[in-house]
């Protein structure tokens, strides 16, 4: 029985799988255009992002046919909301990989400063977080997902560090204030990455397990498998990145706050 | 997504039906895809059961029924006064919303059909009734008591039985009208996935008071209201963005 | 307003009660008024043996078999062709038709037709008319057939108790649901092979409760064959249709009528109603078994 429900529920999955691989690839090819200053690289990225768009079209449309013509419950239920919020983040990863690809033409000329500001080091983690996460999507596995957040916060203090350096900076020479923005923008933009990768790390809970870990605070102790993470003070790394005021949500309305599930 | 359209199996054309003075469908025009499953969907009375009927002249059993326009199988006018009805009724096998299986054995029931066009070499209906129960996904529960009166299976294996009945007739179309509105949810789930094996072989046409149910076994939906078909379409269309104000409020459940 | 409908309800309870009682005294009363009348005589001699002594000793026997041979032939007659006119207004006639109403109205009103006019009927139609008729056409103006017999009477008998079977029989054949003709039809059958291989096997215990309610009348009915062929007393055994025959009911007629001396054929009497009451209540028994076991299978 339902067997060709889950045919339609495993044509879902494969095509998340795709999103995902088409999007961690288009991050790997921006990361590579920035360090290596390839324009002619970006400029396919740019060029891909249409195909991206497409794919997440295609999703969209399966979600809403699943829903409308099956009326998914339970995990089915779950399976397809997170896959229309996983589809949602990678399509904005793809957009925020073509913002960066959309600035390596005006910093190409100071690959010294990248070096500098250990730019590549913090590439190199998004980079990892993006392909932990596609493999997560791909594996289910749930057991990798603390060490989505623990690189995530890593990057995110990286490049406020790296932030900081480049405003520095900029007060003292008005010449570099093109090139600072720009590298500004881009670290933001790879920040978002880190954040939109462990959204969808959430997302795969939420399916496989069905706890919801948006706007949780100290979601890893719920991986941990204690459900009231208020009264994890004491964890070490939890508390040390809250104390730096780490926003895992790259959103900047989304208040940290552990009120609601 | 954009499959292509297959061949169409049943047309009608201008279809209009009578019950006495009453008009009961107006002027129906529709195309029925091949081997795929085409859904009726609308309230109660609004003509869906009746139009189902016309399609094996099920409808020539009552006396006060009129009907104008033409009815298109494999474009052969199916009205015409030529047509021999026992043959067609061969071709265009029907499962009914009570089931139906006779007050004879599993194996009889089945062999019932082959049986009317002359099959009665027990070899060939042993076969026959194999395939069909197989074919009907039922062969695993019935295999080891075909002798057995039809009428000790529960609800739903009934129902598959009658489908098997009909299979074993070796039709081309199948009607069905609401095949599962009296099954549990357990028997209902098999025999929509049974439809959704059939529609490989079969084209099938579906009249459901269930519009979920419509939702996930057809490919094309219809939907008719007071004797019109208000829309027809690709049930994803008919699902997600009907044409028709009258189709969305009936499947939003806003209607009246 | 709800004592009103307590009075109501009382009344209509004791009502009720009163009926049953009386009802159930009546069926009580003749069966012990016979039992004790014939108790004393009936024996397996009773049933087996001619009648002596102009029938004020011996037994029945001629009796019983000639009701026997009277109500099979009436069935043989009776039946199929009950059965096809049924069939004919249940699975063939337009329920309006003109043909169907009259068919319709003529078993109404053969059914409330006294049964002593059948009996005229059957002199006049058969002894009178169709039997010299034959006479004269096979047997070069011989008689044989235009005078009473066993064939004459039980084709009386078959007239009256068509509409009993025809009834009868239109109701069983009602009772197969709409959805197994259907079922069958939309697999190819035709009518004939729809109403041969499902509409009949579905009501074929109907039909018989029928046929056995027409015997059960059949047997005991006097009327029909009093002018048509039963004999006052033989002292053989009828061998042929054209034959005379002895019947059980006749036989009580004639022995409270006819006898010279009635009081001394009091216990016969009483023993012959008590076998012609076991031979009905048997059948009708069997009637109601039968109806009631195609009502399980329907379940």
């Amino acid at each position: 029985m339902e067997r060709h429900f889950e045919l339609e529920l495993e044509k879902l999955n494969k095509r998340l799988i795709k999103m995902g691989n088409l999007v961690a690839e288009q991050v790997h090819n921006v990361f590579d255009a920035l360090l290596r200053a390839d324009s002619e690289l970006a400029h396919q990225i740019i060029e891909k992002d249409s195909k991206v768009d497409k794919l997440d079209n295609k999703i969209d449309k399966l979600c809403q046919r699943l829903f409308a013509l099956t009326q998914p419950v339970a995990t089915d239920l779950r399976l397809i909301m997170a896959a229309l919020r996983i589809n949602n983040d990678l399509e904005r990863m793809g957009d925020h990989a073509v913002s960066i690809a959309q600035k390596i033409e005006g910093i190409s000329d100071y690959q010294e400063i990248i070096a500098e500001l250990h730019i590549d080091e913090i590439v190199r983690m998004t980079d990892m977080i993006v392909n932990d996460v596609i493999t997560i999507l791909n594996t289910k596995n749930v057991a990798f997902v603390k060490d989505i957040f623990d690189l995530a916060s890593a990057i995110d203090e990286k490049a406020q560090t790296a932030t900081a350096k480049i405003m520095e900076e900029m007060m003292h020479k008005s010449d570099v204030i093109v090139v600072a923005t720009n590298l500004i923008i881009i670290l933001t933009n790879v920040e978002r990455l880190a954040g939109y990768s462990t959204n969808i790390a959430e997302s795969i809970v939420f399916v496989v397990d069905g706890r919801i870990m948006k706007h949780k605070k100290k979601s890893f102790d719920i991986l941990n498998g204690a459900p009231t993470s208020e009264t994890v003070q004491t964890d070490e790394p939890v508390s040390e990145h809250q104390e730096e005021g780490t926003e895992r949500d790259p959103e900047p309305t989304s208040e940290a706050t552990p009120s609601e599930g | 997504m954009n499959k292509i359209m297959k061949e169409v199996k049943i047309v009608t054309k201008d279809l209009t039906l009578h019950y006495g003075q009453k008009m009961a469908l107006n002027s129906i025009n529709i195309q029925i895809p091949e081997k795929e499953v085409t859904a009726f969907i609308g309230p109660s009375g609004c003509g869906k059961s009746t139009f189902l009927r016309c399609l094996n002249r099920m409808n020539d059993l009552i006396p006060s029924v009129k009907i104008t326009g033409e009815i298109r199988i494999d474009d052969l006018d199916i009205y015409q006064k030529k047509i021999d009805v026992v043959n067609l009724r061969k071709k265009i096998g029907m499962v009914f919303q009570k089931s139906n299986p006779f007050a004879k054995s599993i194996f009889e029931n089945i062999a019932y059909g082959p049986r009317i066009n002359g099959i009665n070499d027990k070899k060939t209906l042993t076969e026959i009734v194999e395939r069909s129960l197989k074919n009907a996904a039922i062969w695993g529960e019935v295999k080891d008591r075909l002798q057995d009166s039809a009428l000790g299976l529960s609800g739903g294996q009934q129902q598959r039985l009658c489908i098997a009945r009909t299979l074993a007739v070796e039709p081309e179309i199948i009607l069905m009208d609401e095949p599962a509105s009296a099954l549990d949810p357990i028997s209902t789930g098999k025999i929509e996935e049974l439809i959704f094996e059939l529609k490989k072989d079969y084209t099938i046409v579906i009249v459901t008071h269930n519009m979920q149910q419509a939702a996930r076994v057809s490919d094309h939906t219809a939907f008719f209201y007071l004797g019109e078909l208000i829309e027809h379409g690709r049930t994803r269309k008919i699902f997600t963005t009907p044409d028709k104000k009258q189709t969305e409020e009936y499947i939003t459940g806003r209607f009246g | 307003m709800r004592l009103k409908n307590k009075i109501i309800g009382g009344a209509i309870t004791s009502a009720s009660a009163v009926s049953v009682i009386l009802i159930i005294s009546i069926i009580v009363i003749i069966l012990v008024v016979t039992i004790i009348g014939g108790k004393d005589k009936i024996s397996w001699e009773f049933i087996t043996s001619f009648p002596k002594e102009g029938m004020m000793e011996g037994g029945i026997f001629p009796a019983i078999y000639g009701t026997a041979l009277l109500v099979i032939i009436m069935s043989i007659a009776a039946v199929p062709f009950g059965a096809i006119t049924a069939i004919y207004l249940s699975e063939y006639a337009h329920e309006k038709s003109w043909i169907a109403q009259s068919i319709r109205f003529a078993v109404r009103t053969l059914a409330t037709v006294p049964s002593i006019i059948f009996g005229l009927f059957g002199l006049g139609f058969f002894i009178q008319f169709v039997g010299p008729g034959m006479d004269k056409w096979f047997l070069g103006g011989q008689l044989k057939w235009a005078q009473p017999n066993l064939l004459w009477a039980s084709l009386t008998m078959a007239l009256l108790t068509l509409p009993v079977v025809i009834v009868s029989v239109e109701e069983a054949i009602r009772t197969v649901p709409r959805e197994l003709r259907e079922a069958s039809l939309a697999l190819g059958a035709t009518k004939w092979q729809t109403i041969k291989k499902v509409v009949i096997p579905g009501s074929i215990s109907g039909i018989m409760t029928g046929t056995i309610l027409a015997v059960s009348r059949g047997a005991g009915e006097v009327a029909p064959i009093l002018f048509t062929g039963a004999a006052y007393s033989l002292a053989t055994l009828p061998t042929s249709v054209s034959d005379q025959f002895m019947n059980l009911g006749y036989h009580i007629y004639v022995m409270s009528t006819q006898s010279s001396n009635v009081d001394k054929t009091l216990p016969i009497q009483f023993a012959t109603t008590l076998v012609l009451l076991m031979l009905t209540f048997t059948l009708n028994l069997a009637a109601v078994l039968i109806r009631s076991s195609l009502r399980r299978r329907v379940k």
